[in-house]
């Protein structure tokens, strides 16, 4: 695996600087929507925190550089249906896996009389994510948080259309084949600017392994993805219900995918977004939340078919096992 | 308060300074192309599983074109190349002065046509694998491991290789194209679309002449044409550099075609839209579908620069960006890959190391088997 003076950088960065992290799923980068969906951040001891996440990304935006050009012929769609699981050992070391069902959709309007619209797909169980997050500091309303995971291939890559039996493109496939790493540092601020909210960074870095392609005859490797997050929530009493709105930027950049160990065109960029959300919790145990994602910069290497817009909503459920008297506090996304 | 702006400003300038941008070089050539030694024409006359040919090339002027030597009459000319003297490319023993097209424009066969060999240009490594062991000009011979896989059923390819990059029409065909006479004095008051350095393909019937500049073929990849009562598909493949004319008339009408998104060697597979069968554009054969076995009913076609054809030709037809598509013709999404020499997008089957991979050759075919020429050999 290679090791670039970048990556070493950016772990350096990782290990000094507090600071964000992020959802995102690149256009055609395939595989589970993991980041964002993590949740890292601090948790009592011995809770267990189950969340179920719907996630819907649009990809339609056909953009050169950072110009988005004006053709909507291709339109790829993502659906995710993701499992959260979270236990804390203590109030500093916590266990994350992240199950996902992942259904990736491709159609392409034809200008032609003589053609149908295509639609392909390929559905199914995507890469499994775990993570172990241990809390190296907390005091006065400060949450410094380090956290370390590892993707595995579980999600299949070889589904092959039916009508010609040849394996679809990488990119439709519910898994990547690839073992990834992520690192996370996530910084929680209470009481930030004014009484009541919080702020929340995270940055994260994904690097990438190498995976087989098109029945072992190619070798690729997505770019690594580096992620970061900042931003606010507040709660708000409305209809005596306690809601938290959340807004937030998100930066994603992406190197270069390798290609048979070469740089691949067309891919690796940066990407801007805006993204807004709210919790809303019910009780001490269950609430439920929704998520945006709206691009709001990209700047990306050659051409790509990228998001247009990204919603998420779910629930979660949270309950303290140490103390049933003591019922466990739900958590800020 | 102060410790949370400098924390704040920190993040921001990591944010928007981490990971520097990735360039790539510009290519001196967005359509590909070998660079330029000198000015002039050279001929080679050559054979080729017994046929007498006759090469026509200039590197300068960035075109090959391979003829057959031999005339319907049973005459064998001799050939030489003429030095700026265009539209007239070579002259023969006979007096006669004969252009791109191989048209005899002056002397006693005026009017007559030379038959041009089934052959076209692409990128060294496309015909590497598409005819293994390809015959080299004035190069050293090639015995690889050639062992193949036998066709999967339904298909007359080793499905192995075929490779699926996007849905059926993802890249969209140009089925009403819009041809405008080129005007240099117009061109001179508001510009050109069309780089002087870019590659454009031409054909020719019965006179009337098209061109398709590669910043839109690059997007498209087919159209669908026509001239006079011949219907036929102009295919481009960016990822071969390969530019292949054939027919549209089928048993049972006019077809067009479209691209299905598969590849086969890195090199494009149309399909037709009557018959949903599936074509390879460098074997020239329906590869699967109802229409499998059946050869295409091919036209040639010649490539070279913008500028060259400036010369050549007074006022060419050529494809305007009229299209009916919000592309953007000034982007080549293939930039990256023409520069970088050695990067193959898709597996191939067998991979020639005697040039490098994305050299432009003019592959010749006869009886299924290739030669190369190289431009460096009409230096």
């Amino acid at each position: 695996m290679r090791l670039s003076l970048f990556r070493l950088i950016t772990l350096l960065i990782l290990g000094l600087l507090p600071m964000a992290f992020v959802q995102g799923q690149g256009c055609c980068s395939g595989g589970s929507p993991i980041s964002g969906n993590l949740n890292i951040g601090a948790a009592n001891s011995r809770s267990f925190s189950l969340n179920l996440t719907y996630d819907y990304n649009h990809l339609a935006d056909l953009v050169s550089g950072s110009k988005e050009l004006d053709d909507k012929l291709r339109r790829r769609i993502n659906h995710s249906v993701l499992l959260r699981v979270k236990y804390a050992f203590s109030d500093r070391l916590s266990l994350i896996a992240l199950f996902n069902l992942i259904r990736q959709e491709e159609r392409v309007r034809s200008t032609s009389p003589n053609a149908e619209d295509t639609f392909r797909k390929a559905e199914g169980v995507g890469d499994i994510i775990t993570v172990l997050q241990y809390q190296l500091w907390q005091a006065q309303g400060h949450t410094l948080i380090l956290a370390g995971g590892l993707k595995w291939p579980t999600g299949r890559t070889t589904i092959a259309d039916e009508e010609t039996g040849i394996v679809l493109n990488p990119d439709l496939q519910p898994g990547t084949g690839s073992y990834d790493f992520t690192a996370s540092l996530y910084y929680g601020m209470e009481h930030w600017l004014f009484n009541g909210n919080r702020l929340n960074a995270t940055f994260t870095y994904r690097i990438s392994s190498e995976a087989e392609r098109f029945n072992g005859l190619q070798t690729y490797q997505f770019g690594d993805e580096l992620f970061v997050d900042i931003g606010i929530s507040f709660p708000v009493v409305l209809a005596k219900q306690l809601l938290y709105p959340e807004f937030s930027f998100r930066y994603r950049y992406q190197t270069e995918a390798l290609n048979d160990r070469a740089g691949a065109p067309n891919t690796g960029g940066h990407w801007l977004y805006a993204t807004p959300g709210f919790r809303w919790a019910f009780n001490n145990r269950w609430s439920a939340f929704a998520f945006s994602e709206i691009p709001i910069y990209r700047n990306l290497v050659g051409v790509q078919l990228t998001t247009s817009y990204r919603v998420g909503a779910g629930i979660q459920y949270d309950i303290r096992f140490q103390d049933a008297e003591k019922e466990a506090k739900p958590q800020l996304f | 308060m102060v410790s949370r702006f400098i924390l704040l400003s920190l993040s921001l300038l990591l944010l928007f300074s981490c990971g520097k941008e990735q360039t790539r070089p510009t290519s001196p050539n967005p359509g590909g192309g070998n660079p330029t030694s000198r000015a002039g024409t050279k001929i080679i006359q050559d054979e080729f599983e017994g046929l007498p040919l006759v090469l026509v090339g200039s590197n300068s002027d960035n075109f090959m074109l391979a003829f057959e030597r031999q005339l319907a009459d049973g005459t064998v000319l001799d050939f030489e190349p003429m030095i700026q003297a265009y539209p007239s490319l070579f002259k023969d023993n006979e007096g006669n002065q004969w252009d791109i097209f191989g048209r005899a424009v002056a002397g006693p066969r005026k009017g007559q046509q030379l038959v041009q060999v089934h052959s076209y240009i692409g990128f060294w490594f496309a015909f590497g694998t598409m005819y293994p062991g390809v015959e080299l000009y004035d190069g050293a011979a090639y015995s690889g491991d050639f062992q193949q896989n036998g066709p999967e059923s339904g298909w007359t390819i080793p499905t192995n290789h075929v490779i699926s990059s996007l849905g059926i029409d993802g890249i969209p065909a140009v089925d009403e194209p819009v041809f405008e006479a080129f005007s240099s004095r117009d061109a001179i008051n508001n510009g050109y679309f069309v780089a002087d350095d870019e590659i454009v393909v031409g054909i020719q019937m019965d006179g009337e002449i098209h061109l398709y500049p590669t910043s839109i073929l690059n997007w498209h990849e087919i159209v669908n044409d026509q001239i006079g009562n011949t219907h036929f598909c102009m295919s481009f493949c960016p990822l071969t550099a390969t530019s292949i004319a054939w027919d549209r008339d089928m048993d049972d009408g006019v077809t067009t075609f479209g691209i299905s998104g598969l590849l086969y060697n890195s090199n494009v597979m149309p399909y037709d839209r009557k018959t949903n069968s599936f074509w390879s554009q460098m074997r020239e054969d329906c590869v699967r579908g109802p229409l499998i076995g059946q050869q295409m009913a091919r036209y040639p076609c010649v490539e070279t620069t913008w500028s060259t054809w400036k010369k050549i030709l007074s006022s060419p037809l050529v494809l305007t960006q009229d299209t009916g598509f919000g592309k953007k013709y000034d982007i080549n999404p293939y930039e990256s890959y023409i520069n970088d020499n050695s990067y193959l997008s898709y597996p191939v089957e067998y991979d020639d190391p005697r040039v490098p991979r994305k050299e432009r050759v003019l592959g010749v075919i006869v009886n299924g088997k290739a030669k190369a020429y190289r431009f460096k050999d009409f230096e």
